[in-house]
C-alpha cells in the first residue's frame, strides 16, 4: 500500500501573511516623501549620500553575516532602511566617507553585535548618527540653504538650521513663516526638513498598521504641552511651541525613529509613557542642553528604559484570584 | 461586555465555494476511543463479540466521562491502543461493520418523563460527547445542584453544588472557516427551540442567552420562540475567538473565568452549543443513542467543502475515499480547524464526535514556521485575547525559562494560535508555549 506523505506541523496552519520583510519595506516606501523632498530641496547629492549610506549598510551586514557564517538575511530589508534613515538625518554637505562610517557603526555596533533584527537594545540609527554626530562634530554643523527645483522660491529667511537659530538668533525666528517650515523651505538634513513628507510617511505607516498611534502621538504631544508651559511663562525666552513640532527631526522621531520595532515597549500604556518621555526629554535637551537637536539623545534615552516600562503589563486573564 | 482582542473571523473566504450536505452510508469500520489519553475508560466488550448501534461499550469508573456507545452495529475486530488526532494513544474498540445485524434496540425514550431527574439520566446516558474543552463534562455541567447524579453525589465539587445563573447556548463556530454550528442552527431551528427548553429545565437558570455572530440572519418564527422561552439574543463580534468558553463568558456575563480549572461553575455560568444542545434533545425526546457527527470537510485549493454527516468513529482514510471522487493531492490533513486542530501523520485517525471540521491542504497553501529570533513587534501583545505577552513567554520557552514563563502566566494561555498567526517573525508561538507547559508539568510530576 503506497501511503501519502503528510507534512505535520503545530498549529495553526494559517498565517496573516505579515513578514518582515513586508513590514521593513513598507516602511521603506513610507520614507520615499522624505527622500523625495530631501532631493526637492538639496538637489542630486542628497541622494547621493542616502545611496552611499543604503549600500553601506548593506555591505555591512552582508560581511558580517558571511564572517560569522550567519544566515544572509540583507534581503529582508532591514538593514536597507537603517541605510536610508541613517542617510536622511544627515546633512547634503557631509564627505561621502562619513555616511559609510556611520553606516558600518549602526549596523554592526548598532545591531548585529547584539544579535540581530530584534535584539538590539538602541535604536541602530541613532547608534550610527550619534558616533558620526560627536566623532565629527565639524564637519556635521553645515546645512545648505534650501535650493527647490521648481515652483517656490527659496526661503531665505534662516542661514542655519531652525534649531541653531533658535540658540543664537532668537528674535530671527518670528519673521519666517510656518508654511517654510512645513514643506521644508529651511535648512536642514535631507529627510527631516519636511514635515509635509514625513507626515504623509507616517500616515501611511498608521494606516498599514506598522505602526500604532501612541508613540507618535505622546511624543509630539508632550513636547507641544511641555514647549507651551515655558513658552506662556516667558514668551521671550522661550520658543513657541508650535515652532518646535514643525522643526529639526520631531517628526521623523516621532514616526520613524522612536517606534522602531525591538527597541520601543510594547503595550500601549507604556508605549504611552515612552512617547512622554521622548517628548519632555526632547523639549529639555532643545532648552537647556548642550546640543542645539534633542530627539536622537531623547529617544537613545527612552530606549534604555524599554525594558523597565515592559514591565507594566495588563492582569493576564484567567489568573486565579483569591477565593475566600 | 467590552471589546475584545483577535482577530476577523471572516478569513479568505471563497464565495464561490457552495457548500453541501453528504450523508455517507455506513461505513466498512469505526475505531471508537475509549476516553482520552489521560482520562481512559474501561471496555464491557471483548474481541469478537456482538454490538449493536447504541449498546454501550465502555464505561468510566469514576463516573465522570459519558458512557461510550456502539456507533454501528457489527462485530469488535480488535481493541488496541489506537493513534487519536492529538498525536497520543489512546486504547479504541473497532467495529466491523455488518450489515445484517442491523436492528433497532431498545432505548428508554422520555414519553412520559418530565421529571428533570429523568431527563438529566438519558442525557447522561445517551454518551454525548462535546467539541469544545469544558471543565465538566455535559451531564454534570447542565445539572442544577438539586438533581445531581447519583453517582456523584458523594464527592460533588464546590463549584457544581451552585446555583446556574446564567445558560449561554452558543451559536457561534469556534474557528475561522468553519461553519457547522451556524449550519445546524440555520437548519434546525425549531428543533433547537426544544432542546433549549430541556437544558432550560435541567440548569433552572435565571437567564438564558443565545449567542450568534453579529451579522447572522435570525428568522422572525425562530425570534418569535425564543421570546417566549424567554432567552436573550446576544450578537457578537464576527471575530476569532469569541466563541472558545473563556472569552465568551467574560464577553457575555462580564465575568471571568479563572484557571487551571477554567470552571464556568464557579462563576454560576453555563454554554453549551447549538449542536450539543439539539443531540440533548435527541437523546431525551428520540431516546437517540447513536450519534451521527456532522464534520466539515474542506480542501480550499480545490473548491471543496462539504458538511459530512457520518457515524462516529469512521476512519479519515475511509471518509476522504467516499467523499473524494477525484485523487486529489493533499500534503497536510488537519483534524479541527485551522486554528485550534492537529496535523496528521496519516489517515488513520477516526472522526469522533468531538472533530468539527477537517481541513485538507495543498502544497502551497502551509505557512512554514521560521527559526527567526523574535523582532519584538508587539503585534501579538496587541493580538492576544488573555492580554498575554506571548512575545515574553514564547522567549522565556524558547530558552528554557520556564518559572519566569510561568510566573508571566504561561497557564492563562489558551492556544488560541492568533499570536503565530499574526507574527512577522513567524516564530512557532504555539509549540513554544506548549513545549513550556508541557516541560512544567513533567517537572511538576517528578517532583
Amino acid at each position: 500500500m503506497k501511503r501519502p506523505e503528510f507534512y505535520v506541523s503545530v498549529s495553526p496552519y494559517m498565517h496573516s501573511g505579515n513578514s518582515i520583510q513586508k513590514i521593513q519595506f513598507q516602511t521603506i516606501a513610507a520614507l520615499i516623501p522624505a527622500l523625495v523632498a530631501g532631493w526637492f530641496f538639496f538637489g542630486w547629492p542628497a541622494l547621493k549620500i542616502v545611496a552611499i549610506s543604503m549600500i553601506a549598510a548593506i555591505a555591512a551586514e552582508f560581511i558580517w553575516q558571511k564572517a560569522l557564517g550567519l544566515p544572509v538575511r540583507i534581503g529582508d530589508g532591514s538593514a536597507l532602511l537603517t541605510g536610508l534613515l541613517l542617510g536622511l538625518v544627515l546633512s547634503v554637505e557631509v564627505p561621502w566617507w562619513l555616511p559609510v562610517l556611520g553606516a558600518f557603526v549602526a549596523v554592526l555596533i548598532g545591531k548585529q553585535i547584539f544579535g540581530g533584527l530584534g535584539n538590539h537594545p538602541f535604536n541602530s540609527v541613532l547608534v550610527g548618527w550619534s558616533f558620526v554626530q560627536i566623532s565629527y562634530k565639524e564637519l556635521m554643523q553645515y546645512f545648505p540653504a534650501p535650493e527647490p527645483a521648481f515652483l517656490i522660491e527659496p526661503g531665505e529667511y534662516l542661514i542655519d538650521t531652525p534649531l541653531i537659530t533658535l540658540r543664537e538668533e532668537f528674535d530671527m525666528i518670528a519673521d519666517v513663516p510656518w508654511l517654510d517650515f512645513f514643506i521644508g523651505n529651511v535648512p536642514g538634513t535631507i529627510g527631516t526638513v519636511s514635515v509635509l513628507a514625513v507626515l504623509l510617511g507616517g500616515a501611511y505607516l498608521l494606516s498599514r498598521r506598522i505602526i500604532t498611534w501612541h508613540i507618535p502621538v505622546s511624543f509630539i504631544l508632550s513636547a507641544w504641552i511641555f514647549g507651551c508651559i515655558f513658552w506662556r511663562i516667558d514668551p521671550d525666552m522661550y520658543a513657541d511651541p508650535t515652532f518646535h513640532i514643525l522643526s529639526g527631526w520631531m517628526m521623523l522621531g516621532a514616526f520613524f525613529l522612536a517606534p522602531e520595532k525591538g527597541t520601543a515597549p510594547v503595550s500601549a500604556p507604556a508605549m504611552i509613557l515612552y512617547g512622554v518621555g521622548c517628548g519632555v526629554l526632547t523639549m529639555i535637551i532643545r532648552m537647556w542642553g548642550g546640543y542645539v537637536e534633542g530627539v536622537p539623545f531623547a529617544i537613545l534615552l527612552m530606549n534604555s528604559l524599554t525594558p523597565l516600562l515592559d514591565r507594566i503589563r495588563p492582569r493576564a486573564a484567567g489568573r486565579t484570584r483569591e477565593i475566600a | 461586555m467590552k471589546r475584545i482582542r483577535g482577530i476577523s473571523s471572516a478569513l479568505k473566504r471563497q464565495e464561490n465555494i457552495v457548500t453541501k450536505d453528504k450523508h455517507l452510508s455506513l461505513p466498512g469500520k469505526v475505531v471508537l476511543p475509549l476516553g482520552y489519553p489521560h482520562v481512559e475508560m474501561s471496555p464491557l466488550v471483548q474481541v469478537g463479540d456482538r454490538v449493536f448501534a447504541g449498546q454501550q461499550i465502555g464505561e468510566d469508573q469514576n463516573g465522570v466521562l459519558p458512557p461510550l456507545r456502539a456507533s454501528i452495529s457489527g462485530i469488535v475486530s480488535e481493541i488496541k491502543p489506537w493513534l487519536g488526532y492529538s498525536g497520543h494513544m489512546v486504547l479504541s474498540i473497532v467495529i466491523e461493520s455488518r450489515s445484517e445485524d442491523a436492528e433497532e434496540t431498545n432505548s428508554e425514550k422520555l414519553e412520559d418523563k418530565t421529571d428533570a431527574q429523568d431527563i438529566l439520566k438519558l442525557i447522561s446516558q445517551a454518551g454525548i460527547r462535546e467539541v469544545d474543552d469544558h471543565a465538566w463534562p455535559l451531564a454534570l455541567r447542565i445539572a442544577k445542584p438539586e438533581i445531581r447524579l447519583q453517582h456523584d453525589s458523594d464527592d460533588q465539587s464546590p463549584s457544581l453544588a451552585q446555583p446556574i445563573e446564567i445558560l449561554i447556548i452558543n451559536g457561534m463556530d469556534r474557528q475561522p472557516g468553519i461553519s457547522v454550528r451556524r449550519r445546524a442552527l440555520s437548519t434546525r431551528e425549531k428543533s433547537l427551540l426544544e432542546g433549549i427548553a430541556i437544558l432550560q429545565k435541567v440548569s433552572g437558570a435565571k437567564r438564558n442567552i443565545l449567542t450568534v455572530y453579529k451579522d447572522y440572519p435570525i428568522s422572525g418564527d425562530f425570534e418569535k420562540g425564543l421570546k417566549e422561552l424567554g432567552v436573550e439574543i446576544i450578537r457578537c463580534p464576527n471575530k476569532y475567538p469569541i466563541a472558545l468558553e473563556p472569552i465568551l463568558v467574560k464577553f457575555v456575563t462580564g465575568r471571568e473565568v479563572t484557571r487551571p480549572t477554567w470552571d464556568t461553575r464557579m462563576v454560576g455560568t453555563v454554554v453549551v452549543d447549538v449542536i450539543t444542545a439539539l443531540r440533548v434533545l435527541e437523546a431525551v425526546r428520540d431516546g437517540s443513542t447513536t450519534f451521527e457527527t456532522m464534520v466539515q470537510v474542506s480542501a480550499p485549493s480545490h473548491g471543496l467543502d462539504v458538511y459530512v454527516h457520518t457515524p462516529e468513529g469512521i476512519v479519515l482514510e475511509e471518509l476522504l475515499g467516499r467523499l473524494l471522487t477525484v485523487d486529489i493531492r493533499i500534503s497536510k490533513a488537519i483534524v479541527g480547524g485551522a486554528f485550534l486542530g492537529y496535523a496528521q501523520q496519516d489517515l488513520q485517525v477516526p472522526i469522533t464526535q468531538e472533530m468539527d471540521a477537517v481541513i485538507l491542504q495543498a502544497g502551497d497553501e502551509f505557512s512554514p514556521y521560521a527559526n527567526h529570533s523574535c523582532i519584538s513587534c508587539g503585534d501579538c501583545v496587541r493580538a492576544c485575547p488573555m492580554r498575554l505577552l506571548p512575545n515574553e513567554l514564547s522567549k522565556y520557552c524558547e530558552y528554557d525559562k520556564f518559572e519566569e514563563a510561568e510566573k508571566a502566566d504561561l497557564f492563562s494561555c489558551i492556544e488560541c494560535g492568533i499570536c503565530a498567526y499574526v507574527c512577522p517573525a513567524r516564530r512557532p508561538m504555539v509549540q513554544l508555549i506548549r513545549f513550556g507547559k508541557s516541560e512544567i508539568i513533567s517537572a511538576r510530576e517528578e517532583s
